[in-house]
């Protein structure tokens, strides 16, 4: 497929992922409040604010929720807000009408332009969570569109590539953000916010079900990196992106596909074998950071290889 | 208009006339040709079916079909997006319930005509873009073709494949009062319309499908396959032939059909910034590396596709094209300069070509034309200023059109003076009556007028799909067809006979 | 004589730009009084050169970039011959206007006699005329057109830097000032009002002190060509009040300067460009080499199939 269209599909689903994320991340943290003391609260938005943004400090001062919220959702200023993120992923599905399906289109741009006008401040006294769960089932709905209604062929690869190392380095941010150093400062993180750590990643019930509802730090580590069946954990990530990468430009040069499989692999083989034990004495930020700059070289090396190259080097 | 139960049960068949109480109550004929009745009343025999089944059909059943019509169109996306930064709205085209019928032997003619014409004007391109014989002797001013904008000097000389210059053709033809079609214009550079000549026939089909089956209508869909083969053709060696559709992008209003007809023909659509030139050869940027490019069916003006050899703004183009074009390893279709010979004073002449290249009396005519540039014909017009349609041809100086019969005296005296002080300038027509069609029209059946484009591939070949966009005036008594302009389109059905 | 020509253009880039495409007219053209014994054109980046002959007969070089280049450096060198040029006779015969007609003038004449891009017929055009004197003329053709040169010459001044090389010549002609560029296209839009094909010449002066010529050395010049059906094509440079002769080096013709600019082309990059040109001009003696260029072939000659009058026959053999 052309380079260009590529381009677009990738983009689009890294916007509808992040999008997806951020929506939820405020609805939980919304809803969560109403059980949460005021100091709590407030810290547990400062988390919410880390996780989005790619700040090696946590914020401090003080949060005005509505204001947190509106910067996160609705400011067209801020270049990761969710409005900013769907609008962006409007602008590259419009591109590519053609490869995404007509029912995908419509529902990509009713949503936008359904939230494009609204302002927080109409809906807050009511329900504002209401909103952002809305969006999130939206964002699902669309998502099953395309698993059902678009072929299986390239263009759906690089929809899947740009879903999940998306999700790759969200859910490693977010662990980043409540197992790394910068979760050291501050009030430990107690039983709720665990709780709300893995409703971040819609993954309470599935966390209870593997593990019951002991909810344990180390436990929580492990599901959320390493299990192998869980769509929001970091190994299940890695695991389509490299599936995604064998089923893309099947015609390009085996050197070119090598490069990025070879990076995949790497990045797999750490999370296929990886212990949570070793992880948990104090190396699990490094083992983070270093999940996120792979899919960093593997986002670059498929720009490299199949959309980005200049011309000169395939010739 | 309710029919009894009793005759619905009975399935009485009580055709009506226009004008009287029944279907055609508000049919009102005129001195335009109507397509299914004769001035008498009478319905034409190839109008006979639909006659039939309308009069079985509730106009509640009108409706509903009508509304599945338009669902259809949007549920495909077929429509027209106008983007805002805050909004979009998606627009159709209306497409009208009925479809437009034509007798098989009268297509057989227009079939001919058509194929004669495209075939003169390929013959007069390759003339004028090598030796110019015809400018030698004079049968076509000279200044015509080189002042015009269209003329590519850079195609002189250049060798295209098969001699076709024009592989992708839209002719627009008008049916006079007195029943003849005859030719509005042709459209050689980048014509558009094919896309709903396809989506009427699809949702129109559905709407009847027990006549269509039973009036024998000949088929269009192999319109994109024919298109292929077309393209195809043109390339220089048949094995593997890479063809893409070069597209301005999604923000151009005829997008969608650059897209549907890369897709119905299993090609890519592409815009100028996907391709590249190296070495003189157009390659495609894919994920799988450069893909060579061997035919390039654009949908782009002449001034855009290259801005080393044209306009050198253009972001539209792939500079480099031309050249490879030049060199013969890239076939671009319709090739660049086609558009001198669809200038509106270069149509006056084409009669007089086709007998020139081919010997041949013209099948088809042209609506009568008078060139103000040579004496004979400026007296007449200015004798008769009342009664004809004056259009300024020339890029610079001539400005303005007259509608004769519409304007008043001192317009026609002040017009009069501008013919006489640039007569190379204009051309006059007389007014027509665009034949009317039967369509259906806020619950009722009513006539308003149409025109014909059907679609002319050449390359190897020539073919015609059996069926063609007529576009039609929704609005009473109008006879501006433009989508732009209020206008609609309807199916158009070629019976087998 | 001998001319031994070395062109050099320089473009840099404020930031590496990629997918360079470029056209060259540099060589020089082999017709009438010259020759063209020897020509190369080097590129830096090195790259493979293309060439086909357009439709006025130049010939023109193309190619393509594709890395990364911060630098485009290109070198042409020549060497020409340009034998002696026939005197002309001091005017052209009074009825030397009524040849223009179907019967002398060919295709290739008719497209010098419309308007083109930068030669359009404006009302700052049409000011100049009345002001000159240079409606139609009525002394001979020869006459009339070598008093258009030494009107231009003497009604402007030769300026650098007033006027740019996209300037319609409504700017040269409201200013008073501009370059030889300019003076070409007001002097090839009088004479086509005359119902002259005039047509612009770019190319190179061989300068000599003496000669105190007021077009820079260091730079391609530009003259006109119009053509009188009794002498075919001839040379006018209105920036120096002289006819081209000896001294002039054709390389492109065309209907004005957008038909003939040295180099043309398109890069991708967000970056500014710098051009640079440096041009010599030296008699040399005859070259030893063997001749190895873009032989132009003359795009289509129709076929004459109608005879010549005895009276055109004439003056062609008085050539």
């Amino acid at each position: 497929m052309l380079s260009r269209v590529a381009d677009n599909l990738y983009w689009m689903s890294r916007y509808l992922e992040r999008a997806e994320h951020t929506s939820r991340l405020i609805a939980v943290k919304l809803e969560a409040m109403i059980e949460q003391s005021r100091e709590d609260s407030e810290a547990s938005w400062r988390r919410v604010v880390a996780c989005l943004s790619s700040e090696p400090h946590i914020p401090s001062g003080p949060v005005d929720p509505f204001l947190v919220s509106q910067a996160l959702a609705f400011d067209r200023f801020n270049p990761s807000s969710l409005i900013t993120s769907l609008r962006l992923a409007r602008d590259n599905g419009r591109q590519v009408r053609e490869q995404i399906s007509t029912e995908m289109w419509n529902r990509l741009n009713r949503l936008y332009l359904k939230l494009a006008p609204l302002n927080l401040a109409t809906v807050w006294n009511e329900q504002p969570a209401h909103i952002f769960r809305e969006i999130v089932e939206e964002l699902h709905t669309l998502e099953g569109t395309a698993y059902s209604t678009m072929r299986h062929g390239e263009a759906w690869h690089f929809l899947e590539l740009g879903r999940y190392i998306e999700r790759a380095q969200l859910v490693s941010r977010v662990l980043e953000i409540h197992f790394g150093p910068a979760s050291h400062s501050g009030s430990a993180l107690n039983y709720l916010d665990w709780v709300v750590l893995l409703r971040f990643c819609t993954a309470f019930e599935a966390y209870c079900k593997v593990y019951t509802a002991n909810i344990r730090r180390d436990r929580i580590a492990e599901f959320l990196l390493f299990d192998a069946d869980f769509p929001h954990s970091v190994r299940f990530a890695v695991e389509r992106i490299s599936e995604a990468l064998g089923r893309v430009a099947k015609g390009a040069p085996a050197a070119r596909r090598a490069a990025c499989e070879r990076l995949a692999g790497r990045l797999k083989a750490s999370v296929d074998f990886g212990q949570i034990e070793d992880l948990m004495g104090g190396t699990i930020d490094a083992f983070l950071a270093n999940v996120r700059a792979q899919c960093e070289q593997i986002h670059e090396a498929v720009y490299t290889a199949y959309i980005g190259y200049d011309a000169e080097t395939v010739l | 208009m309710q029919h009894s139960a009793l005759a619905d049960a009975l399935r009485l068949v009580e055709p009506t006339r226009p004008g009287e109480a029944g279907a055609y109550r508000h049919y009102s004929l005129g001195a335009a040709y109507d397509e299914m009745f004769t001035p008498d009343g009478d319905v034409r025999p190839c109008y006979a079916e639909l006659n039939r089944s309308i009069a079985q059909i509730s106009s509640e059943e009108l409706k509903r079909r009508q509304q599945a019509c338009e669902l259809s169109f949007l549920h495909q996306g077929i429509t027209f997006t106008v983007y805002g930064d805050n909004q979009s709205t998606e627009r159709i085209i209306p497409t009208d319930l009925l479809p437009r019928i034509i007798a098989g032997a009268e297509w057989a003619r227009l079939e001919a005509g058509l194929k004669q014409r495209i075939l003169a004007l390929n013959l007069f391109l390759h003339d004028i873009y090598s030796d110019g014989r015809v400018l030698r002797d004079g049968l076509v001013p000279r200044a015509l073709i080189y002042g015009s904008k269209h003329y590519r000097r850079e195609m002189r000389g250049l060798s295209v494949p098969r001699g076709a210059y024009v592989n992708v053709c839209g002719t627009d033809l008008v049916r006079r009062e007195d029943g003849k079609f005859v030719v509005l214009e042709d459209n050689l550079r980048v014509p558009s319309g094919v896309s709903y000549m396809l989506a009427n026939r699809d949702v129109v089909r559905r709407a009847f499908p027990t006549i269509f089956r039973t009036a024998g209508v000949r088929a269009i869909e192999h319109y994109p396959q024919d298109l292929l083969a077309t393209l195809k053709s043109l390339a220089a060696f048949q094995d593997d032939v890479s063809i893409v559709v070069l597209s301005p992008g999604v923000f151009n209003s005829a997008y969608f059909e650059h897209a549907f007809l890369a897709r119905q023909m299993g090609v890519e659509v592409v815009e100028g910034r996907d391709l590249v030139v190296n070495d003189n050869v157009v390659y495609a940027r894919t994920t799988s590396g450069l893909k060579r490019v061997d035919v390039i069916y654009r949908r782009i003006d002449d001034d855009f596709v290259d801005p080393l050899a044209f306009r050198a703004e253009s972001t539209l183009g792939v500079p480099g094209v031309f050249n490879a074009y030049r060199a013969g390893n890239v076939v671009i279709a319709n090739a660049p300069g086609t558009g001198v010979a669809d200038d509106k004073a270069v149509y006056a002449y084409v009669p007089r070509l086709i007998r020139y290249y081919l010997s041949e009396e013209p099948i088809l005519e042209n609506v009568e034309t008078f060139l103000c540039r040579e004496a004979k014909s400026l007296s007449h017009v200015l004798g008769n200023l009342d009664k004809l349609v004056v259009k300024a041809v020339g890029e610079s100086g001539g400005y303005g059109m007259l509608v004769g019969p519409h304007a008043t005296r001192a317009e026609r005296e002040a017009f009069a003076e501008r013919l006489k002080a640039d007569p190379e300038n204009y051309i006059a027509q007389p007014t027509i009556q665009l034949s009317t069609a039967p369509c259906f029209i806020d619950g009722e059946i009513e006539p308003r007028h149409v025109d014909l484009r059907p679609f002319i591939l050449h390359g190897e070949e020539t073919r015609i799909a059996p069926g063609a966009l007529t576009r039609v005036a929704l609005k009473r008594g109008s006879l501006v067809v433009n989508s732009s302009q209020g206008g609609g389109s309807k199916d158009t059905w070629v019976l087998n006979q | 004589m001998f001319y031994s020509i070395r062109h050099i253009t320089r473009f840099r880039y404020s930031n590496p730009v990629r997918e360079s495409v470029m056209e060259l007219k540099m060589q020089p053209r082999s017709e009438a009084a010259q020759a063209l014994r020897n020509f190369q054109i080097a590129t830096h980046p090195r790259t493979q050169l293309y060439a086909y002959t357009d439709h006025f007969g130049n010939a023109v070089y193309h190619f393509n970039i594709l890395r990364e280049h911060s630098e485009l450096r290109l070198d042409a060198q020549s060497v020409v011959e340009v034998n002696q040029f026939w005197p002309l006779p001091a005017a052209a015969d009074s009825l030397e206007w009524q040849r223009y007609n179907p019967l002398n003038l060919k295709a290739e004449h008719y497209d010098f006699l419309g308007v083109s891009e930068f030669v359009p017929q404006s009302p700052e055009l049409m000011d100049f005329i009345a002001k000159r004197g240079l409606e139609k003329p009525e002394e001979d053709t020869l006459t009339a057109l070598k008093r258009l040169n030494s009107t231009i010459y003497a009604a402007f001044d030769y300026e650098v830097g007033i006027t740019e090389v996209h300037s319609p010549i409504a700017h040269a002609l409201k200013e008073g000032r501009g370059v030889c560029q300019d003076f070409a296209h007001i002097m090839i839009a009088v004479a086509r009002g005359w119902g002259v094909p005039a047509r612009y010449v770019s190319g190179y002066l061989y300068h000599r002190r003496q000669d105190k010529d007021r077009s820079g050395q260091d730079a391609t010049h530009a003259w006109v060509e119009a053509f009188l059906p009794s002498f075919g094509w001839v040379g006018f440079d209105p920036t120096n009040n002289i006819m081209a002769a000896e001294r002039h080096i054709r390389v492109a013709v065309g209907r004005d300067y957008a038909d003939v600019p040295p180099t043309r082309g398109t890069f991708k990059g967000d970056s500014e460009s710098e051009l640079a040109v440096s041009v010599s001009v030296e008699p040399t003696s005859a070259p030893l080499r063997h001749e190895e260029f873009l032989r132009v072939a003359r795009p289509m000659s129709p076929p004459a199939d109608k005879p010549s009058s005895p009276e055109s026959q004439y003056y062609q053999q008085q050539q």
